[in-house]
């Protein structure tokens, strides 16, 4: 009894780790993923624009750039979001970036007033960050 | 035989008996009623209450001995459909039954007659495509709802008792951005309609339609084509009257003795650059009087020509009586979005009173208490550079301006207590760093002209201002925006709400709080009451626009909060 229990046991410790291993959305919903993020959660569009070419709410403070036209890549992408563009309006995505110097190398308190402001939406984890600026990729970048 | 008929007495004197018990079926809102809403204290029929916009509630049931125990009657649940939603509108109330408009254009018919529960007994949904928008309210006419949405830009009728659309009217003229955001104005036979969206390059309007067909009986452009009196004021050789905004996003005021319509209009564009439109820009930043049944210009007044800073005139314009030296006056009133209040004839927009409501404003030197003009306007020149002090030029494109590009006062309404005969003015009082930005002056850049950055908290205070005198009476400063507006009541109190999601009661008088409460989620929509079945009632809708939360990027401890868009109503 005891041997079938850890059988069994390994079996869905397996099962578990292969879960974990794979993959957790597939690309499809990826992009469904960042296009959510992008258009509601972390609301993008209301400085870039609901097509992303940087025709947002006029209101908004700054301008946002066209992201049709980026030269960024995904490492770069997910850089900006997490970090923010310092002295401009882009927010700092990452609620913890500038706690330590992980983001360009500063820290809140070497910014002073260029620290990016925080986002008027939330804050996304990595993982979100990450699925944003493959959309952005894959759906404005170029396009 | 008989037996039967005493059945049918017994059952018609029921009838009867439980007719005069329930409350009075809602009738038609004629005309006439609309004419004489200040005599329906149980109602709030249109946007501001009354035509004169003062939005005072005669009701005092809740005064300030008691207002220490209200508390939540009930709330609803608004929209639901989007993450960023906001709620900007002041609902109607008619009998018990409330109308509101979501961010969507979506229409709700909810009965608060229980007093416990708000019941929504229908919702009208346009099937607006859900980009980000305003909504700021319906206005009732006859038995229909009268409300807007956009994509494209439409006026909407929908019958009142069960939530049909009757007539729906797509005022889009070409321009693709073109918006619909103000709560239409109901008078006589016809629905007002100011534009909106003049920020992305739209030439705005004022419309009226037939109120039972919804047909456009006139439109008028705010921005005048070449030729047309006031074009001589577009100096430019981009043809900016054609982008040049002038949105009368916030509904007007109804003068009924005079028969005038008077509506504020909004800010040139592009809002930060007026080298891209070098003159006056008439009638961009002003109140304009129309004769609402033809839609003719009776008289105008412009309060910053040649704008430089997004001062746009937009809100309301307060209709009040009074003695001014001596004299016996009929007033317009308006807590300027670019720091002054002014008080004016009524019959011809002559300026009578004007002093600064805040104390840190920078882009001029004053204004003249005779022309209503700034002090350092000069007619003569294309760019005006006012003070100096906050205006953007070539080689120092970057000035701090104060107050900042949303006021002063805004959309968020002013109110007039017939009680203290005192205006109560919610304001911003936050300076922004404003940056020139000729790349922007066009299309491609959003027709924004330029940024600007904030560079200290945005707070606000609560300004108490006698319109006849500009004296400010009080003033309390909050630590928060108040993108609400404010409500005056017979009952010596003042409501407002606030960004961090507080709703506060004060005292007409000394501006004590002496009740409060704070759901979680912010307001930027105006409180307004109502009663039924002898109980009065507060409410107000929640949820934050994009722009709102925007004004916490530097109040760190609102970071983590988040957005409902509710309907909540107080009681005792």
């Amino acid at each position: 009894v005891r041997v079938v229990a850890d059988r069994g046991l390994r079996l869905r410790l397996a099962v578990a780790a292969l879960a974990i291993a794979l993959p957790v959305t597939a690309p499809g919903e990826t992009a469904s993923f960042g296009n959510r993020l992008f258009h509601e959660k972390a609301d993008c569009q209301f400085c870039h624009g609901v097509n992303g070419d940087g025709h947002g709410d006029p209101r908004s403070a700054g301008k946002g750039s066209d992201l049709h036209a980026t030269k960024l890549d995904r490492q770069q992408l997910i850089e900006v979001i997490r970090c923010g563009r310092p002295g401009a309006e882009m927010p700092h995505f990452d609620k913890y970036a500038f706690e330590d110097d992980s983001c360009f190398g500063l820290s809140a308190a070497q910014l002073g007033a260029q620290m990016p402001p925080e986002p008027h939406s939330t804050s996304l984890t990595l993982r979100e960050i990450e699925a944003l600026a493959d959309y952005i990729l894959t759906t404005y970048k170029g396009r | 035989m008989r037996r039967s008929d005493g059945a049918i007495r017994k059952l018609l004197l029921a009838s009867a008996a439980a007719i005069a018990t329930c409350p009075a079926m809602a009738g038609d809102v004629t005309p006439e009623r609309l004419l004489n809403a200040d005599r329906e204290p149980q109602n709030w029929l249109m946007n501001h209450r009354t035509y004169d916009a003062q939005r005072y509630s005669p009701l005092d049931k809740i005064n300030k001995e008691n207002v220490g125990k209200l508390k939540l009657a009930y709330a609803v649940a608004i929209g639901g459909t989007s993450a960023n939603e906001n709620l900007q509108a002041t609902p109607l109330a008619e009998d018990g039954y409330l109308y509101v408009v979501d961010q969507w254009g979506v229409v709700y018919k909810i009965d608060g007659r229980s007093g416990d529960m708000g019941l929504i007994l229908w919702r009208m949904d346009p099937g607006q495509e859900k980009l980000p928008l305003s909504n700021r309210g319906a206005a009732l006419w006859g038995n229909l709802v009268i409300s807007s949405a956009n994509y494209p830009p439409r006026i909407i009728a929908t019958n009142k008792d069960n939530g049909k659309v009757v007539w729906e009217t797509n005022l889009s003229d070409g321009q693709a951005d073109l918006q619909l955001t103000a709560a239409p104005l109901a008078i006589k036979d016809k629905i007002m309609v100011g534009a909106a969206g003049g920020d992305r390059g739209v030439r705005d309007f004022i419309a009226a339609l037939d109120g039972a067909t919804g047909k456009v009986a006139w439109r008028k452009y705010v921005i005048p084509a070449p030729g047309e009196p006031g074009s001589e004021t577009w100096k430019d050789k981009n043809n900016a009257w054609q982008t040049g905004g002038g949105a009368m996003w916030v509904t007007g005021s109804y003068d009924i003795a005079t028969n005038q319509l008077i509506w504020g209009t909004g800010n040139p564009v592009p809002m930060f650059d007026a080298t891209y439109r070098p003159g006056d820009n008439l009638y961009t930043n002003s109140v304009i009087s129309w004769d609402p049944d033809a839609g003719k210009m009776n008289w105008y007044f412009q309060y910053t020509p040649g704008d430089h800073w997004d001062y746009d005139e937009a809100g309301t314009h307060i209709l009040v009586d009074g003695k001014i030296s001596g004299q016996p006056r009929k007033l317009i009133t308006h807590s300027a979005r670019n720091g002054f209040l002014y008080t004016m004839e009524r019959n011809n927009g002559q300026i009578l009173v004007v002093k600064a409501y805040l104390d840190n404003i920078n882009w001029t030197k004053g204004i003249d208490p005779k022309t209503g003009k700034p002090l350092d306007y000069d007619p003569g020149k294309d760019i005006q550079t006012y003070a100096g002090t906050a205006t953007p030029m070539p080689d120092s494109p970057t000035k701090k301006m104060c107050p900042g590009p949303s006021g002063g006062n805004n959309f968020w309404p002013a109110s007039y207590s017939q009680r203290t005969k005192l205006l109560y003015i919610p304001t911003a009082t936050p300076c922004v760093d404003l940056t020139r930005r000729p790349d922007l002056s066009n299309k491609a850049g959003d027709w924004k002209g330029g940024a600007y950055k904030q560079i200290e908290r945005f707070e606000s205070n609560l300004t108490v201002a006698d319109p006849l005198t500009g004296e400010i009476k009080q003033s309390i400063h909050v630590p928060y925006p108040n993108y609400s507006g404010t409500l005056s009541t017979a009952g010596s109190l003042v409501f407002s709400g606030f960004t961090d999601g507080t709703f506060a009661a004060y005292d007409d008088t000394t501006l004590e709080q002496i009740w409060k409460i704070n759901v979680g989620t912010g307001f930027n929509a105006p409180p307004m009451t109502f009663e039924v079945n002898g109980r009065q009632y507060i409410a107000i809708l929640s949820g934050l626009s994009p722009i709102a939360r925007t004004k916490h990027q530097l109040i760190p401890e609102l970071k983590e909060q988040r957005n409902q868009t509710m309907l909540f109503v107080f009681s005792l």
